[in-house]
């Protein structure tokens, strides 16, 4: 009955060995209300005794010879090391996808200037061509009046050279045909008489 | 051109000579009178300037000539002339220095001649009122009228004196009128 203690109380508490324990304990119970019961039942209680305890022994040793508790830790760290790593991704991760917001809203706010120039570019360009071609078909209109005006006086000018032709004409072949002898003398006699006012 | 332009020089340093010595002779009327008639003599008979004129003859056979038709009717300055001329082989500038004289004696005297145009033909009177007209309007002592009939004037004068032209044409005020309007 000491040994199954002493055994006990030197084993690693895991659940393997709570639930030995929880059987020893069910077992030493039972053996005694077998002890109760006579000496055939004690024996086979002593005997499951040990050999759980050698059993618990051979684990110990195992465990001890192996070092079962550095590859736990081992790998207690290694998963500890993982997930410090996955963290110190998912930073980066995040970082990128702050970076990448930040980028999206420059670049918004970039083509939004881009277009914003672009039209007023455009107006301007437009509100040029309009003065452009405001003042051009100005000047074509200014130009087709003068070109009116001049060809409205050459032909007025024409039209009273022609009517001037006509009667100095008219003055010519009359005077030609209608002066008398006596008025041809007449015009000299007066030309005559009008030179002395040439001399004032 | 150029050659009736050294022609004229030519003549002009002739007549000019000739009428120097002929005005302080007080012979200038006389010779240009001689002169005168020496051209129209040649104006009537065109083959005596050819002849006098013509390089091929020689001077001897002109000379002759000259000598036995002028020598003793011509004033003396005048037969100095010719046979200058005659000498000098220019000839065929003499008609040239006669008009070189007329025109130096006529500035001399105070003479102008005036071309007139005139529709139809002037009478002696109207000549004669025209010429005193000129002659109190420019200052000369004596104007000449040479008329010539232009129908086409219209009416009225134009007279060309000097370098001075008065158009009192009836076609003349037509022009202008022309030009005013």
């Amino acid at each position: 009955m000491l040994t199954v203690s002493i055994l006990i109380a030197e084993a690693p508490v895991t659940a393997e060995t709570a639930e030995t324990a929880t059987a020893s304990t069910l077992a030493t119970e039972s053996s005694a209300s077998h002890e109760e019961a006579g000496p055939t039942g004690n024996f086979w209680l002593d005997s499951n005794v040990v050999n759980i305890a050698v059993m618990v022994v051979l684990m110990v040793i195992l465990a001890k010879k192996f070092n079962v508790g550095a590859v736990f830790t081992e790998r207690r760290e290694k998963i500890a090391a993982e997930i410090s790593s996955l963290e110190a991704q998912k930073k980066a991760a995040q970082a990128e996808l702050d970076d990448l917001n930040h980028r999206t809203q420059n670049l918004e706010k970039e083509v939004s200037s881009i277009l914003h120039e672009a039209q007023q570019s455009a107006e301007s360009l437009s509100n040029n061509i309009l003065a452009e071609a405001q003042a051009e078909s100005q000047k074509i209109v200014e130009n087709a009046k003068k070109r009116v005006e001049s060809e409205q006086k050459s032909a007025l000018q024409a039209l009273e050279k022609r009517l001037m032709d006509d009667v100095l004409n008219d003055a010519r072949h009359f005077l030609l045909t209608r002066l008398s002898p006596e008025d041809q003398h007449r015009s000299v006699d007066a030309f005559i008489g009008s030179l002395p006012t040439l001399k004032q | 051109m150029s050659n009736h332009l050294h022609n004229s020089k030519i003549a002009n340093r002739y007549a000019k000579a000739l009428f120097e010595i002929s005005a302080a002779a007080e012979a200038d009327a006389v010779v240009l009178e001689s002169l005168q008639n020496f051209a129209k003599i040649v104006a009537d008979c065109p083959d005596l300037m050819k002849f006098l004129t013509n390089p091929v003859i020689p001077s001897d056979e002109k000379l002759a000539l000259l000598t036995e038709q002028f020598k003793g009717n011509v004033p003396e300055h005048v037969w100095g002339l010719l046979r200058l001329l005659l000498h000098n082989e220019r000839f065929g500038t003499l008609l040239a220095v006669i008009e070189q004289f007329e025109a130096l004696y006529n500035k001399r005297h105070f003479i102008a001649n005036a071309q007139v145009t005139a529709a139809s033909p002037l009478n002696p009177q109207q000549e004669e009122k025209l010429a005193q007209q000129l002659e109190n309007l420019f200052g000369y002592k004596t104007v000449r009228v040479q008329t010539q009939v232009d129908p086409e004037i219209l009416g009225g004068l134009v007279v060309k004196l000097s370098d001075q032209i008065i158009d009192g044409s009836y076609a003349g005020k037509l022009a202008a009128l022309a030009k005013t309007t």
